[in-house]
């Protein structure tokens, strides 16, 4: 691998020298009314082909330009193009921002950044199924709560939600340890709150997210089915602005401004208060409460790199003192303390570069981070401590050169992990009751090559992997071409294969996901790996509305599952190791927020099965049909109406088929008896999943009141489940009784939730 | 090393969940019942008098559990929530015997606590003097039911020490403990073909217990029953707890240490073919009573001297056992009786107590509701019978 990367420099640094006579144009594109970024601007040079598309800053450079007087036209969807006349010198960087005026008054308030990215993702990139949602519409999706990214995410085609509960989810048949989530880059590995029922990023700091589905370019590794990478929002306003909202779940404050005008910078801190609610209220406890903070700084320096700080601190606490119940029940009770969270810090440094290995330009970007999980369980004051603790220091490096028609990037990633688990009874005297301890390190290196045409826009890339402790060495090869039957259609295919080395500890059969206990390979559990093939097609009527087909199909092989049985004695048998196939068709339909309707239309297929020891089976998240429908309304004024529509069919369950009373042996009585007061009744499977949930139904609604001006009220009301669905949860079956019954739980009722939020 | 691997940590996790979550209950309807499957507990002990098999089937709704029986150790299954295999044909055989010696079905008249026509179905068991299982042999479980099902298991008891002699190990003067301040060091001679070892401590709650690798082990005053509910002590003042140590086969610990999981109903480690269960074995290595006291801190840690629910004089020696910031638990033992111990609450100057029979709560004979007042405690006792009252009980310096 290394001798390949090697050879590909050396062909990159065997291109003609530039003329040394050249100039460069760079700038800004800005909203002249309210001084953000406008992202995705297109800046043109015109009597040319040389343009640049602004990013998420509203950034542009256009290199390689001749010397003399050119004109230079700005586009973007909402506002009207401006045209400008500047001076390009040899040998200089020449300046110029842009600043831009709102077209229309009726448009004037709908922000399209994310939508336009649609446009440029579908004409610039040959990567499959992207889908890129900004801040403006997650926001409008009736929410649980408070927006929650990972709820919205739950929605797009191709990904499967298992119930209500969980804010977790499965692209593309999947399992739900395969996604890759990364905010700004940096990896997060349980971004879950409330035992997975809210996301952790808070609605606020984020400007946008994308996800990709399948068809990963080469820089993407670790995971084998999908990345979500979420952009931290970036406030590009002079002051301090901010906002605080109240919702039924938690209260936020979040901050940001500018300083000196090459600084920007925001943070949020939210935290529950339905504890202290009740305390306030009465004798009672409510031991639970989360909170999290997450800030992200960016500095620009006068040579065009920037330098960013993310950060992101979370915690879920469930702290009882069972004998303050102040219940006779519970009376000499204990206490309990249930913590667990994430850490995140990660620093950026990006910087354009010129000429380099002969392109046209360059960028070199480079990441450091430490992410950490952990979460503790102690019962009776140190009768019983349980911790589990991840953390990864991970340096992440790219070298991206244009030239013409050709994109290469070239990339590394390395990885130090630390894993430990451990449980300890300091009231019984012993240090370890059981300790597992694990600690690799991963390095990867990669190189994508792109090319752009007038019809075909193809990628090929090439990772190549290693993980210490395994044994394991492998080459991920990707592909991807699209090809532009006229500038609206297009078609793609893409295939690869990707690796997976940190497999969760998960119990698929369990309905919720309070987190998972991630471990890493080594010589017992493989490395997972995975092929796809996609095959699509993408049509765009005018520029802001589109469909999207998509075929997939992924074999896995050496995709470790949870041993029930693992013996704390044998080491490296938490695993079983299980193939497994899915395939299936994904359709999106999508109305960008130009409009006064907007949202999208996304339906899947998707069949998958698994092969372990104990024969084939269709995993949890195999729902074979899957529809969304979310849908904005503005009619105009401060009003904005959010619909959602979902329908499923029934994912898969083990029926139980009886129940076995657990009958502990008493060795001073030579007797049996249950083992404590209440008496124990495991439950029997019958075959493994073989069983499947009625269909999924469920309608949401939402309004919210958008205000204006420098202090600005906007309530919103949310009606979850409006009518009232009756969707299964889960089922408790009772078969003491004669005849037996089986009890359904619901998934989430309809549930009301309002919130504010006071902008400045 | 103690079983407890991220596989628990994540199973309370959920449970946890669960339990906040709640989930609405929607509709309650009957299903289809499937067929049974025979279920075999047998753990052969070489300290016992008798070696018990118990015969039954999984619970899929063909028979209605009576839940309200209480625990009777000859009518294990009944009592206990389960439904009783009768008539089988159990033995149990030595290495290179093929036929084995009959356990006999233990047949009861029903009683008052267990109306039924025979009490003991199910329970099958055979006398030492009929079959003497002897440390570091094999034996084989061979069940044919009346349905004409086989079930078969095989287990080595643990190998003992040279000398060994059924009763060894036991201690017959009680270890005094200290709660507030006391460790408990507990230690045994290595087996070397145990799979593990258990450390076991009966309380009110249920047995409190751990597998262990090691041949030494430490209990705190302050250790908690994290197999109870509200993870309650589990060392009680006033009460004489057995503690006790065994070796076990691998039969044994993969039974214990392992569980159906409560959605996909797998993941226990049954070691019988034809059925589910357990045929294991234990080798006792060490038992012990453990007499556990107290500081007196509080009002009420004192002895007090009354009348009992039929007016004989009573000594009660109480204390908080855990104290609450509005109820505080209680306990203590009736001094005039053996084997007789009381928990409770305090609520302000309330007390309400209960008596048990024995360790077990669910051994309660009588419960008591008075208000402690100075010196005195004044209240009536509530029997399963009637309420008989007012009793008055006084202070009196704690003596051994």
């Amino acid at each position: 691998m290394l001798s390949f990367v090697a050879g590909l420099l050396l062909v990159a640094q065997t291109g003609a020298a530039l003329p040394d006579s050249l100039g460069e144009l760079r700038g800004r594109i800005t909203d002249r009314t309210t001084s953000a970024p406008v992202v995705a601007a297109t800046v043109r040079v015109q009597g040319t082909r040389l343009g640049a598309q602004a990013d998420d800053e509203g950034r542009y450079v256009i290199a390689r330009l001749a010397p003399g007087t050119i004109t230079v036209s700005v586009q973007r969807v909402g506002y009207a193009t401006e045209t400008r006349t500047v001076v390009v010198l040899p040998n200089a960087i020449t300046t110029l921002d842009v600043a831009l005026r709102a077209a229309a008054p009726a448009l004037a308030t709908v922000k399209v950044s994310a939508d336009a990215a649609e446009r440029e993702q579908f004409k610039l990139s040959p990567s499959p199924g992207v889908v890129i949602v900004s801040r403006e519409v997650f926001k409008r999706v009736p929410v649980i709560g408070e927006p929650d990214v990972l709820r919205v995410v739950q929605l797009l085609p191709g990904v499967v939600a298992t119930n209500d509960f969980t804010a977790g989810y499965n692209v593309r048949g999947g399992e739900s340890d395969q996604n890759l989530v990364l905010l700004n880059g940096y990896p997060i590995y349980n971004p879950f709150h409330l035992g997975g029922l809210f996301g952790t990023f808070i609605d606020e700091t984020v400007g946008s997210f994308e996800l990709v589905p399948g068809g990963f370019p080469a820089r993407y590794g670790t995971r084998l089915s999908s990345v979500l990478n979420v952009t931290p929002r970036e406030e590009e306003r002079s002051g301090v602005h901010g906002s605080a909202s109240v919702s039924v779940l938690a209260s936020t404050v979040s901050l940001g401004g500018t300083v000196g005008g090459r600084t920007s910078w925001n943070a949020a801190v939210r935290r529950t208060y339905a504890d202290r609610f009740v305390a306030l209220l009465s004798d009672n406890q409510l031991p639970y409460w989360f909170t999290d903070a997450q800030t992200h700084v960016r500095h620009q320096f006068a040579n065009g790199g920037t330098l960013s700080l993310t950060g992101y601190f979370g915690q879920d606490v469930l702290d009882a003192s069972l004998a303050s119940f102040g219940d006779s029940t519970q009376a000499g009770g204990g206490d309990l303390r249930f913590d667990w969270g994430n850490t995140l810090i990660g620093v950026a440094y990006e910087k354009p570069l010129r000429r380099l290995l002969g392109g046209d330009s360059a960028r070199l970007m480079q990441r450091v981070s430490q992410t950490g999980f952990a979460t503790t369980l102690d019962i009776g004051s140190g009768s019983l401590s349980l911790r589990n603790r991840l953390g990864e220091s991970r340096a992440w490096g790219e070298l991206s050169r244009w030239k013409g028609q050709h994109e290469t990037l070239l990339g590394y990633e390395w990885s130090a992990y630390r894993m430990r688990y451990n449980a300890t009874s300091a009231a019984a005297g012993t240090d370890d009751l059981f300790a597992s301890s694990r600690q690799p390190s991963a390095a990867s290196l990669y190189v994508d090559h792109t090319v752009r045409t007038g019809r075909f826009s193809a990628r090929a890339g090439l990772r190549g992997e290693t993980v210490t402790g395994t044994g394991w060495t492998g080459l991920s090869p990707r592909v991807s071409i699209k090809w532009f039957a006229n500038r609206d259609l297009a078609f793609t295919i893409a295939g690869g294969a990707t690796s997976q080395w940190t497999p969760a500890l998960r119990n698929e059969q369990a309905p919720v996901r309070v987190f998972d206990f991630w471990l890493t390979s080594d010589r017992f559990t493989p490395v997972a790996r995975a092929w796809q093939e996609i095959a699509g097609v993408e049509r765009w009527f005018g520029v802001s509305r589109f469909v999207r087909v998509e075929g997939w199909h992924k074999t896995y092989s050496q995709l470790p599952a949870t041993n029930l049985r693992d013996d704390p004695d044998v080491p490296g048998d938490e695993f079983i190791v299980t193939t497994g196939r899915s395939f299936g068709l994904d359709v999106l339909l999508r109305q960008l927020e130009s409009e006064r309707l907007s949202g999208w239309l996304a339906y899947s297929f998707g069949v998958s099965r698994r092969t372990g020891p104990d024969g084939d089976f269709a995993p949890v998240q195999d729902r074979r049909h899957n529809l969304n429908l979310v849908a904005s309304f503005r009619p105009g004024g401060k009003w904005n109406y959010g619909a959602r529509l979902g329908f499923g069919t029934g994912t898969p369950f083990t029926d139980i088929v009886g129940q076995i009373v657990r009958r502990r042996y008493d060795p001073l009585g030579n007797t049996f008896e249950s083992g404590s007061l209440d008496q124990q009744l495991e439950p029997i499977g019958g075959i493994r999943n073989g069983a499947r949930f009625p269909v999924f139904q469920r309608l949401d609604l939402s309004v919210t009141r958008e205000g204006t001006g420098r202090l600005h009220w906007s309530p919103y009301l949310s009606l979850i489940n409006a009518y009232n669905a009756n969707n299964v949860f889960t089922y408790a079956f009772d078969y003491a009784k004669n005849p037996p019954t089986r009890t359904t739980f619901s998934q989430f009722p309809f549930l009301p939730t309002a919130g504010v939020k006071v902008s400045w | 090393m103690v079983t407890f691997t991220p596989t628990h940590l994540r199973t309370i996790a959920t449970a946890t969940l669960m339990l906040l979550l709640g989930g609405c209950e929607l509709a309650k309807i009957q299903v289809a019942s499937p067929p049974p499957t025979v279920v075999v507990h047998a753990v052969l002990n070489p300290d016992a008098d008798e070696q018990v098999v118990l015969v039954e089937q999984t619970l899929t709704g063909r028979v209605t559990i009576d839940s309200t029986l209480r625990f009777n150790p000859l009518d294990p299954i009944r009592t206990a929530g389960g439904s009783p295999v009768t008539d089988a044909d159990v033995r149990l055989l030595a290495d290179g015997d093929s036929v084995g010696v009959l356990l006999t079905e233990t047949r009861r008249p029903g009683s008052t606590d267990a109306p039924a026509p025979v009490a003991g179905t199910g329970r099958y068991h055979v006398s030492r003097n009929q079959l003497a299982v002897l440390p570091g042999q094999r034996y084989r479980l061979r069940i044919k039911t009346a349905d004409g099902i086989q079930v078969t298991g095989e287990t080595r008891i643990p190998t003992a020490a040279a000398g060994w002699t059924p009763g060894a190990g036991s201690a017959s003067v009680p270890a005094t403990m200290f709660r507030t301040t006391d460790t408990l060091r507990v230690n045994w001679n290595a087996v070397p073909d145990a799979r593990k070892y258990v450390i076991r401590v009966e309380t009110p709650d249920g047995p409190w217990f751990l597998f262990s690798d090691s041949t030494r082990f430490n209990l705190a005053g302050s250790l908690r029953n994290f197999f109870a509910g509200n993870f309650p002590s589990v060392w009680y003042p006033g009460f004489l707890q057995p503690l006790s140590v065994v070796a076990v086969d691998a039969n044994y610990y993969d039974y214990n240490r392992s569980g159906n999981d409560p959605f996909g109903g797998s993941g226990l480690i049954s070691s019988v073919r034809g059925g589910i269960g357990m045929f294991g074995s234990v080798l006792p290595l060490l038992r012990r009573d453990v007499s556990v006291t107290d500081r007196d801190v509080s009002p009420l840690d004192a002895r007090w001297v009354g009348t009992s629910a039929i007016a004989e004089q009573v000594e009660w020696d109480l204390w908080v056992e855990s104290p609450g910031p509005t109820i505080s638990s209680v306990s203590g033992r009736v001094r005039s009786t053996p084997n007789r111990y009381i928990v409770g609450t305090i609520e302000g100057d309330l007390l309400r107590l209960a008596t048990l029979d024995g360790i077990s709560r669910e051994d309660t004979i009588s419960a008591f509701t008075g208000r402690l007042a100075g010196d005195s405690i004044s209240g009536t006792y509530n029997t399963r019978f009637a309420s008989d009252g007012p009793r008055v009980f006084r202070r009196r310096p704690r003596t051994p």
